[in-house]
């Protein structure tokens, strides 16, 4: 049993759900969470979907950010985030709206920050017992953008790419104002390294999405990639942030 | 004077007067405007006088003169260029900041919003983490 040590400690838990026009699987996504993690409070990012999904997630109950145009997943995400600092969470769980990140390992992801001092836990899907099936060439731009990822953070890093993560508060607070807008997942790793922040990865058995379908398929996993590792090498000489987001007025 | 002088001469009045029309509109902000009228100017001077652009010629060792007004008008336009590619991040940078406060703002409205710590940290149910009840993992 672990009728948990840390419900005793009052500890705060967030689950942060961006979701673009996710109507048809949100509400299965919704149920899975509560079902799996019911300790933790949920958020719904609505980035300005087409469809019902900010209805749905209203009358679902849960709490709605709605963001009156598409920000893409990085504008999306944070917004979930700054939604996180204000309300002093202790842990946030990103889950995708799209139903392929499984519900009933937000513990297992959110374990290393509560009771390992990390910083962010990463789902992966390559360190899970069986093969994660996908193209080739996106297994491939995974893999090396994982290394580039390895390399630049100085951590063990094999899914570079995985949404389905766990911050810890500290992690919250800097990302909450440093968030690159478009493929955030991999340069949000090295963001996090170079603030001397630590990262665990965690093994994570994923499925395929019931609706919809990836936003990166056929020979975009090598623009994703080219782009993704230009920008984390360019990363590498950006300044300490200094100041506002948005720069100045 | 030549007729391409004319030709240039009137671009560059027609570019003045466009400049002022929009900054009695209210549309044009000043920095931009100072600048196109600056363009204007140095258009019209540059066709009037040929000494000028001469003069830089044979001080660049340049033998075609005309080159220099080349090389300058591109690398006007790629400073403008590049001056809009800042405005642009800048300007896309505080849209998202904006969508997000406002999403922000309005969950609060609507009670929503997120909810602080509660002072009584523990014990009160409604603020604990309770991790389900079983022996998964």
């Amino acid at each position: 049993m672990t009728k948990d040590r840390h419900m005793s400690a009052g500890l705060r838990g967030l689950v942060i759900i961006p979701a673009y026009n996710e109507a048809r699987s949100l509400p299965h996504v919704l149920r899975e969470v509560r079902a799996a993690a019911p300790g933790f409070d949920l958020l719904v990012v609505n980035d300005g979907s087409a469809d019902e999904t900010f209805e749905i997630a209203r009358s679902e109950g849960c709490a709605v950010l709605d963001l009156c145009f598409n920000l893409g997943i990085g504008g999306a995400v944070q917004a979930g985030f700054k939604y996180a600092v204000e309300g002093g969470y202790d842990v946030a769980v990103q889950v995708d709206g799209d139903g392929q990140h499984p519900a009933d390992q937000i513990e297992a992801l959110s374990r290393p920050i509560l009771e390992e001092g990390c910083d962010m836990a990463v789902g992966s899907r390559y360190l899970a017992p069986g093969r994660y099936e996908g193209g080739r060439l996106r297994r491939l731009g995974n893999a090396v953008l994982s290394r580039l990822c390895s390399l630049l953070s100085g951590q063990r890093v094999t899914d570079c790419t995985s949404g389905f993560r766990a911050y810890s508060a500290r992690a919250l607070a800097y990302l909450a104002h440093r968030y690159p807008a478009d493929y955030p997942e991999p340069e949000s790793i090295v963001l996090l390294a170079r603030q001397g922040m630590r990262i665990r990865e965690v093994p994570v058995k994923m499925r395929e999405r019931r609706y919809g379908r990836s936003s990166i398929t056929g020979v975009r996993p090598l623009y994703y990639m080219t782009k993704v590792g230009l920008a984390l090498v360019l990363d590498i000489i950006k300044e300490a942030p200094q100041g506002q987001e948005g720069g100045k007025a | 004077m030549r007729p391409i002088s004319a030709l240039v001469v009137f671009v560059a009045v027609v570019i003045a007067l466009v400049v002022v029309f929009y900054i009695r509109r209210w549309r044009l902000r000043e920095e931009y405007s100072l600048l196109w009228l600056f363009l204007s100017a140095a258009l019209i001077v540059l066709t009037i006088d040929q000494g000028v652009m001469e003069w830089a010629a044979r001080r660049l060792d340049v033998s075609y003169s005309p080159a220099v007004l080349f090389f300058l008008a591109l690398a006007f336009a790629a400073v403008m260029l590049f001056h809009y590619s800042l405005e642009i991040s800048r300007l896309s940078d505080q849209n998202r900041v904006l969508a997000q406060e406002m999403s922000l703002l309005r969950a609060k409205l609507e009670g929503s919003g997120p909810r602080a710590a509660s002072p009584a940290k523990p014990g009160s149910s409604e603020v604990d983490l309770a991790v389900a009840d079983d022996d998964a993992l």
